[in-house]
């Protein structure tokens, strides 16, 4: 099939000709007659055409490339030129010659090939770094930056970590003492009265201290495996998920994928172990390719909310409901099957967006790569928490702030703006900021108190004030 | 009492770059409604050109009363900060004094306000 097809069907779309099925079906042929002769022979008539023109649509609507306008009921395309782009890309299976062919091992599995950097082989740069077996503790914290080094200092064994981009914070320990760690940092945790939140032990896990690999090796090694992922079909369900998250255009948001993929790569470059492939080997790749699976919507579910994802969820199902009844789902039809009027999903948008636009992700790569440990004979880095977070932090802030409505109303708290900005950035305390501001002491805690509400309802963000 | 307030906010930007962030900062400050901004200071730190703009939210009557001034500004603000990701935009502390601001300002008088070519200038003869 080719992309002439796919042309007619947005033209058709953006047209506004969508309810008409006349006009659909004669511009369909019109385009089949224009030289998509190769598709002709999969329909037979006007009704299979109809009929593939819903089923695509359908598939429009689940993958994000329509939307319904609410003031008129009608369908749209979102944005042409991505949606011509994915169609095409569905037509052609999306394969690109360029793009490395995965090899399909009998367990259903891909694998790509081993990674060369700078005449270096895969094995031999993960030969730096040999695979061992630990306990693996992880939580999420307020403040990491301040309490995970007091944490380590305080735990009698010898411990690892590292910065991850999820902000989660993991502390690896040696086998067999998870059970302990765990135990010793929650009494740690509750005599400081520190929040510990969804605490964790895995244990027996692989664990690499790649601050043993030089880190051009590292850094070439995650910037090449996330190119190969990016070129598959995957890279590119993965582009799409994000631009249904950002609302941007796939060619917008090209380099912020990329950035945030070699980001989460660099988050999984300690757990990779090379013998416990399918076949007893794999490579990095490989790894990077099957856990990004599930990535996006993780993302997406931690930015919308499962609430917010379910309520999608029921529109593609009454949509898809409503098109094989034969009718059109109308936002007026959608709204009897769904709650339409979730107020946080424009706030949940813009804290992914805050997360999305992590530029210079090398950079930040290499600063995550500074391996903290109190083992006499480890690596330890002193700059280890010095990630650059005062544009998302300036950011998430502003967001708690400023918020806009459905209707375009836009409401500020200005009160609590001015006291969480003077007193984080104007180095005051709050009696201070109470006396600059002309306010009660007790004003300027209560603005703060409703920035940090804000963060509570939303875990990135939380993390993003610490 | 009558004194407004002003919120800092410095992009961090290379030298290459600088007109293309000033650009884009003077496209945002024109969507608003008129909303007193200055340059307060311009610093370098290594290949970084870092510019802080001093935002005026109004008076504390203004901000107290969330009147149509402060509201202006925090969404100027929030524009920023969002629209201008690329740049690293973030909340800052407004410099007290600011020689390179001085030097800017008079560039920018002398050339009929055009910011972009003022930094760019600003940026070639750091």
């Amino acid at each position: 099939m080719n992309p002439t097809m796919a042309a007619a069907f947005v033209t058709v779309l953006s047209d506004g000709a969508w309810n008409d099925a006349e006009t659909v079906n004669t511009l369909a042929l019109q385009t089949l007659a224009d030289g998509g002769t190769d598709v002709l022979d999969q329909f037979d008539d006007d009704r299979a055409i109809n009929v593939a023109l819903r089923r695509t649509r359908t598939w429009m609507i689940r993958e994000g490339l329509l939307e319904f306008d609410a003031t008129t009921g009608d369908i749209r395309v979102v944005d042409p030129e991505d949606a011509t782009a994915a169609i095409a890309a569905q037509l052609e299976d999306s394969n690109d010659p360029a793009a490395p062919e995965p090899t399909v091992l009998p367990s259903g599995k891909q694998a790509f090939y081993d990674i060369e950097v700078e005449g270096v082989s895969e094995d031999e740069i993960w030969g730096y770094a040999p695979t061992v077996t630990m306990d693996r503790l992880s939580f999420t914290l307020t403040n990491p930056q301040e309490f995970v080094s007091q944490i380590m200092d305080m735990l009698p064994m010898t411990t690892f970590t590292r910065l991850y981009s999820d902000h989660r914070s993991r502390i690896w320990v040696p086998q067999g003492q998870g059970a302990e760690a765990r135990a010793l940092v929650e009494a740690w945790a509750s005599a400081n009265d520190i929040d510990l939140m969804r605490i964790r032990v895995d244990e027996s896990v692989s664990f690499r201290n790649i601050a043993q690999i030089p880190s051009h090796l590292v850094g070439g090694l995650v910037q090449q495996a996330v190119d190969v992922v990016l070129n598959t079909s995957r890279g590119h369900n993965i582009c799409r998920g994000f631009r249904n998250l950002a609302e941007r255009r796939i060619s917008e948001i090209t380099e912020d994928v990329r950035s945030a993929l070699i980001l989460f790569a660099y988050d999984l470059l300690d757990r990779f172990d090379d013998a416990r492939g399918a076949t007893g080997k794999t490579n990095f790749t490989t790894f990077v390719y099957g856990k990004s699976a599930n990535w996006v919507y993780d993302l997406e579910r931690r930015s919308y909310g499962r609430e917010v994802l379910d309520t999608r969820r029921k529109m593609v199902e009454a949509s898809d409901e409503l098109i094989a009844r034969g009718e059109d789902p109308t936002q007026s039809m959608l709204n009897s099957h769904i709650d339409a009027g979730d107020g946080s999903f424009a706030e949940r948008m813009r804290v992914f967006q805050a997360l999305l636009n992590i530029r210079d992700a090398e950079a930040i790569g290499e600063a995550h790569l500074q391996i903290r440990s109190n083992d006499p004979n480890g690596p330890s880095s002193e700059d280890v928490f010095d990630l650059p977070t005062a544009h998302e932090l300036s950011r998430a802030v502003s967001s708690a702030c400023v918020t806009y409505g459905e209707n375009g109303k836009v409401r500020t708290d200005g009160v609590a703006l001015m006291s969480t900005y003077l007193s984080t950035w104007g180095g005051m305390t709050k009696r201070e900021v109470a006396k600059v501001l002309s306010v009660r002491e007790h004003t300027v805690g209560a603005g703060i108190r409703r920035v940090a509400a804000k963060a509570q309802d939303n875990e990135a963000l939380l993390d993003v004030l610490g | 009492m009558n004194n407004t307030i002003e919120v800092g906010i410095t992009l961090a930007t290379s030298q290459e770059d600088l007109s293309v962030a000033a650009h884009s900062l003077a496209n945002l400050i024109s969507e608003e409604m008129p909303v007193p901004v200055r340059l307060a200071g311009i610093d370098f730190e290594g290949s970084h050109v870092l510019l802080t703009m001093a935002i005026s939210v109004g008076t504390l009557e203004d901000i107290k009363a969330n009147s149509t001034t402060s509201k202006v500004a925090f969404v100027l603000i929030d524009k920023v900060l969002n629209g201008l990701s690329r740049h690293q935009a973030h909340l800052s502390a407004v410099p007290e004094h600011s020689v390179a601001a001085d030097f800017a300002r008079e560039l920018l008088e002398s050339r009929s306000g055009d910011v972009e070519v003022a930094l760019a200038d600003l940026a070639m003869a750091a």
